[in-house]
């Protein structure tokens, strides 16, 4: 029984207003932990449903080419010679980078010019499964393909080689069947067919070989020169080269969600402390002669404001403990209401964070009492108890 | 003596207007008196009883106490004075409602950190079996009656051992049957060492006190009723 027991007994006294304090400084503390865990989480999963629009990093070999155009007229790259990438090495490097958890698909690419129906077509080899992972925005009609002999066919190119789900064609030799059409997506998927990879570099009589890497790497967990670097490492015989408008606009929206959610924890937190701020002065205004006897006992003005400081460091304790367990809990029900659930794991209790949240919030309801316990401090005993 | 007060000035308001409360009081308590300060109302004797015991600095004047000048010290070791050397008991008992008898006479004690020691809390039972109230230790002010709240509220004064005990019109809240054992237990106080200094506008409580000092219009009158 000391100092503390003054500001503990007033707070059992009255347990509605305690009440009422912890619960709106708890909130504020649920509300900033769980917009801070969703906010990370959040900015990950956009990034990662982003990331099914469209690789970020392309990785093709290193040649030495001349772009050719005469007159107006477009020839396209001239190769002196035309190199390829090892698939498994390649695929393997990439896999083994540094930051590997922060790649989120690899989809390699064989190209193939073609004669199909009599007409020139490009056919691109890939792997379907990483393919669809970088391009979840492709719908067909019919089926994607399942098996190493079928082929899906662009919309133009369908159209052009008057392909249809279920036909046959032949690709260098090799019979295969459209299983789809790809609906128009107005990019340059329309005009080519997509096989198998396996299956075309065995047609082409190059197993193993690719032109072209396709990489998607989520940069919210680090800047993507890092994996750029990494991966310049991993492949000296390839160039490395980053779609910066792309990461720039990812980063730019994952930026936004975390700006806005400290944004909104720093207006909650504010709002509570000036809800402190104002049960304390109300405190003070009601317990004027409590101050003054304890003044006229002896107590001296820093003890008043440590009574009062005590009081609102008190319920910051209390609503730090119960906001953290709060937002704990809060930040996985949100998961599932905004169907993040999959995405985000269950926000996890963190010791190190529980640290900082009864530590900090008590000092925050210490700031946000300080006018009301300086008001106090200077309570002069005459004032408040002698009727002169 | 214990306390001398000489020529204390003191006014209440601002810059606007100036209301002068003491025009110069002086007087002398000798230790272990029993002195009654009594006057009208507006005549200055609350005033002279919060100045006397540094709840309020005055303006002018001189206060030595025990062969320390008052008003020349910091508030911090008035403070200090207050907490050790000086009991306080005022019109209404000020007793804190959420603490029980015993834990508001030991009040006094709980600037510090660190807790209650035995001997404090033995103190405590002492003090409140001296004022009658043995028993209720553990009672809220709220279930005593207000002769008890006030006994508390001596008690609460007692606590510390103070050399000098300041009451403001202790039995100014209570019927007269109740008055008169306060002033029964003040003169127990008193008989027990303590010196008191007590303020209250009822001439039979007054003639209870060893010594009555008459203050008028902010001055103190001498036994013949010229200002002294």
């Amino acid at each position: 029984m000391g100092i503390l027991t003054i500001p503990l007994r007033n707070l059992r006294r009255k347990p509605l207003r305690t009440a009422v304090m912890v619960l709106v400084f708890a909130a504020g503390v649920a509300a900033v932990t769980a917009l801070a865990h969703l906010s990370s989480r959040v900015g990950e999963s956009l990034e990662a449903k982003m990331t099914a629009f469209g690789a970020n990093i392309l990785v093709t070999p290193k040649r030495e080419s001349l772009h050719v155009s005469y007159g107006g007229m477009q020839l396209g790259d001239v190769s002196y010679d035309v190199k390829y990438l090892d698939q498994t090495a390649s695929l393997a490097a990439v896999r083994g980078i540094h930051h590997k958890d922060r790649i989120a698909a690899v989809a390699p690419k064989f190209v193939l010019l073609a004669r199909v129906n009599g007409t020139a077509v490009g056919v691109i080899g890939v792997d379907f499964p990483q393919e669809r992972l970088i391009k979840s925005y492709w719908g067909a009609e019919g089926r994607m393909p399942d098996a190493p002999d079928e082929i899906l066919a662009g919309a133009s190119a369908a159209a052009a080689l008057g392909l249809s789900p279920g036909q046959r064609l032949d690709v260098e030799g090799r019979a295969f069947t459209v299983s789809g059409v790809l609906f128009p997506t107005g990019g340059d998927d329309d005009n080519v067919l997509f096989a198998d990879l396996s299956a075309l570099q065995a047609a082409a009589g190059k197993p193993g070989a690719v032109h072209f890497i396709e990489v998607s790497a989520l940069c919210a967990g680090c800047p993507i020169e890092d994996i750029t670097d990494q991966l310049e490492r991993a492949l000296p015989g390839a160039r490395i080269t980053a779609m910066q408008q792309v990461v720039k606009q990812r980063m730019m929206t994952v930026h936004f969600v975390q700006t806005l959610a400290v944004s909104v924890s720093v207006v909650i937190l504010l709002t509570a402390c000036v809800m402190i701020g104002l049960s304390v002065f109300s405190a003070v205004n009601e317990r004027i002669h409590e101050i003054g006897l304890l003044r006229a006992l002896g107590f001296s003005k820093g003890r008043v404001f440590a009574v009062f400081s005590l009081e609102a460091v008190c319920v910051g304790l209390l609503a730090g403990a119960v906001g953290y367990a709060g937002g704990v809990l809060a930040s996985g029900r949100l998961a599932g209401l905004l169907d993040l659930g999959s995405q985000i794991p269950a926000a996890a209790f963190d010791p190190l964070h529980l640290l900082l949240a009864l530590c900090g919030v008590p000092a925050l309801a210490a700031l946000a009492a300080l006018p009301p316990a300086l008001k106090a401090a200077r309570v002069e005993p005459s004032q408040a108890l002698v009727m002169l | 003596m214990l306390i001398t007060a000489t020529d204390i000035v003191k006014s209440y308001g601002n810059d606007a207007g100036q209301s002068p409360a003491l025009r110069g009081a002086s007087l002398a308590i000798a230790e272990g008196e029993f002195a009654c300060i009594v006057g009208r109302s507006g005549s200055g004797k609350s005033t002279l009883l919060a100045v006397l015991s540094t709840l309020l600095r005055p303006d002018a004047g001189s206060i030595v106490y025990r062969g320390a000048e008052l008003t020349r010290l910091p508030g911090r070791d008035l403070d200090r004075l207050r907490s050790s050397e000086f009991g306080m008991v005022f019109q209404m008992h000020h007793l804190l409602p959420y603490l029980t008898a015993e834990e508001n006479v030991l009040l006094p004690f709980m600037r510090g950190f660190s807790g209650i020691t035995a001997e404090q809390r033995a103190r405590a039972r002492e003090v409140l079996t001296q004022v009658g109230l043995s028993g209720k230790e553990e009672r809220l002010p709220g279930q005593l009656s207000g002769g008890e709240q006030q006994r508390v509220a001596i008690a609460r004064a007692l606590s510390p051992a103070p050399r000098v005990l300041f009451a403001d019109e202790p039995t100014g809240s209570l019927d007269k049957a109740t008055g008169r054992g306060i002033m029964g237990l003040l003169q127990a106080v008193n008989a027990r060492g303590v010196t008191v200094v007590m303020v209250t506008h009822d001439p039979e409580y007054a003639a209870m006190a060893g010594r009555r000092i008459t203050i008028d219009d902010g001055r103190v009158l001498t036994p013949d009723g010229r200002a002294a």
